[in-house]
């Protein structure tokens, strides 16, 4: 190779490496700022390069080169522009996709954490459901044993009941036939011990008489005794079945029948208006009678003043029997309606001991009940109730 | 009357089978105003036997009332009141039921037997001397009898 030619080639390899450069900031622009930044490099380095061409105009090379390198410029800076939009878009898409994943993760691992949760709710439930299954299952077995125990417990009293009602029944009947059959030798023993007082009084000796004073009054007694026995006896065995009946009749039968008592003892006996009632028209007469006698037959020092009143309350009457006696102490409230119990001496104040018994029982046969409110030397207030329907 | 009249004793006929209450009712009779004859028989047979005169009492009297308890041995006196009351001769008899019980089964069936009457024995003494004074004053001086005898 000539040197000419070396240092023409020289020459064109220089220019051409120079004019390379240029492709550098084109490069970047269009790799920095994308594709116009490029395009714009490369018109300017296109402009750079011209006053060379006109310069040397002759040099169609020259015009090429510079024509070249825009073009080159031009190509690259799309190029690279496209590929750096290209790998931009890549970028942000993973970075959406990333964003989605860690989302995706986040819901994931939040699923995951609800399943557990889930599992472990559902396994508490099974255990819960099993536990109350247990549970229920013993109750139910407790139940079940309740139930039979219940019922055993139901049949047993249902025995009780009707052994209870028979021997009930029987006990009546004793105490019926008793107090009936025990009239018969009682009444001979009293009758003769009562001749022979009537016939022998005086003419025997002072120790004769009182025997005899004794088994008289012994005979009485028991005479007394036996008839209020089988008065009470015979409100269950011997009662009516109840009617409709007025119980201020029954109440004035009572004044009847009391009218020595009330007479001797100067009472006074007040009522308030007394209501119809459904009921054994004798056992209320009696009823009256019985409370009526013991607030005339208790009175203090003034003479008895009684007031029978009558108020209805929800579904039976309330009957009361007030007087101005001698009071009851509280802790005899209940003695006094047991039979044959006393609360005071034969000489203080006669009698059997059977008339509060009588209206107990009384009371109790037409589904009420009786009670007394009082305090010693001021009076009492005898109530019961007899319920205005029947069962 | 006529028993006064004659002076003869009026005849009670007692049928009671305690001899207690026969004495009693004897001592309420004492105390009497009117001058009786008490005979006193203790069950049925014995005193369907003194109506009709048989046996031992051939020659009893035939009485001016009875007085009749109803619970006796045997033919008691319910059956002793039907067989009277059924009897064209006795049934004129007046009988007075005196006895101890109150059942009401008793007292109905009695009138319908044609009881002329019928007396629940009082307890007390005075009272029972009281009502057999009451049923002799009754009975023997208010009540105008049938003659006595067989028509």
């Amino acid at each position: 190779m000539s040197w000419l030619s070396l240092q023409g080639h020289f020459g064109i390899t220089r220019r051409a490496f120079e004019r390379a450069l240029f492709l550098i900031p084109i490069v970047a622009a269009a790799w920095k700022f994308g594709f116009k930044a490029g395009l714009v490099c490369s018109i300017i380095s296109g402009l750079i390069m011209t006053p060379r061409v006109i310069v040397s105009p002759w040099r169609a090379d020259a015009t090429t080169e510079t024509m070249v390198i825009v073009i080159i410029g031009i190509m690259l800076s799309w190029l690279i522009s496209s590929q750096e939009k290209e790998r931009i878009r890549q970028q942000s898409l993973t970075t959406e996709l990333d964003t989605i994943n860690e989302k995706l993760e986040k819901q994931i691992t939040k699923h995951k954490r609800t399943d557990v949760e889930l599992a472990r709710h559902r396994n508490h439930l099974e255990e819960l459901v099993n536990e109350r299954a247990a549970k229920l299952k013993i109750a139910n077995e407790k139940l079940q044993r309740e139930n039979a125990e219940r019922k055993k417990a139901e049949e047993d009293l249902k025995r009780a009941i009707v052994a209870l009602e028979h021997s009930n029944a029987e006990l009546q009947q004793f105490a019926y036939v008793a107090s009936h059959d025990l009239q018969e030798p009682l009444r001979m023993v009293s009758s003769f011990t009562q001749l022979l007082a009537k016939h022998y009084q005086g003419k025997l000796d002072k120790d004769a008489d009182e025997f005899i004073d004794y088994a008289v009054a012994g005979a009485k007694r028991m005479q007394a005794l036996i008839n209020d026995l089988l008065t009470y006896s015979r409100v269950d065995t011997r009662g009516k079945s109840f009617e409709p009946i007025d119980s201020e009749a029954a109440f004035d039968q009572a004044i009847a029948n009391l009218r020595v008592a009330i007479e001797e003892g100067e009472a006074v006996i007040t009522h308030d208006p007394l209501p119809p009632l459904i009921a054994d028209d004798l056992q209320i007469v009696q009823l009256f009678q019985n409370l009526l006698h013991n607030a005339i037959k208790f009175h203090g020092k003034e003479p008895p003043r009684v007031h029978v009143s009558a108020k209805q309350e929800n579904n039976e009457w309330v009957f009361s029997v007030r007087d101005n006696g001698i009071g009851i102490a509280p802790e005899y409230f209940d003695r006094i309606f047991v039979i044959f119990r006393r609360l005071h001496s034969r000489e203080e104040y006669p009698g059997t001991g059977t008339g509060l018994a009588i209206c107990k029982k009384i009371v109790e046969r037409h589904g009420g009940r009786i009670w007394v409110e009082s305090e010693p030397s001021k009076g009492s207030t005898f109530y019961f109730t007899i319920p205005t329907i029947r069962r | 009357m006529n028993n006064r009249k004659t002076g003869k004793p009026v005849e009670i006929l007692l049928v009671e089978d305690n001899p207690g209450d026969v004495r009693l009712t004897e001592e309420a009779f004492k105390e009497g105003k009117v001058l009786n004859k008490l005979h006193v028989t203790q069950d049925g047979v014995e005193t369907m036997e003194f109506l009709r005169q048989k046996g031992k009492y051939a020659k009893a009297p035939r009485p001016d009332l009875i007085l009749l308890d109803l619970n006796l041995p045997e033919k008691d006196g319910r059956e002793v009141l039907a067989e009277i009351k059924t009897d064209k001769d006795l049934k004129r008899i007046p009988v007075v039921i005196l006895t101890v019980s109150q059942a009401e089964e008793d007292i109905l069936k009695s009138y319908n037997l044609s009881a002329n009457c019928y007396i629940v024995k009082p307890i007390d003494l005075e009272q029972f001397i009281r009502a057999v004074k009451l049923i002799e004053d009754f009975w023997l001086t208010i009540v105008t009898l049938p003659p006595n005898g067989k028509k």
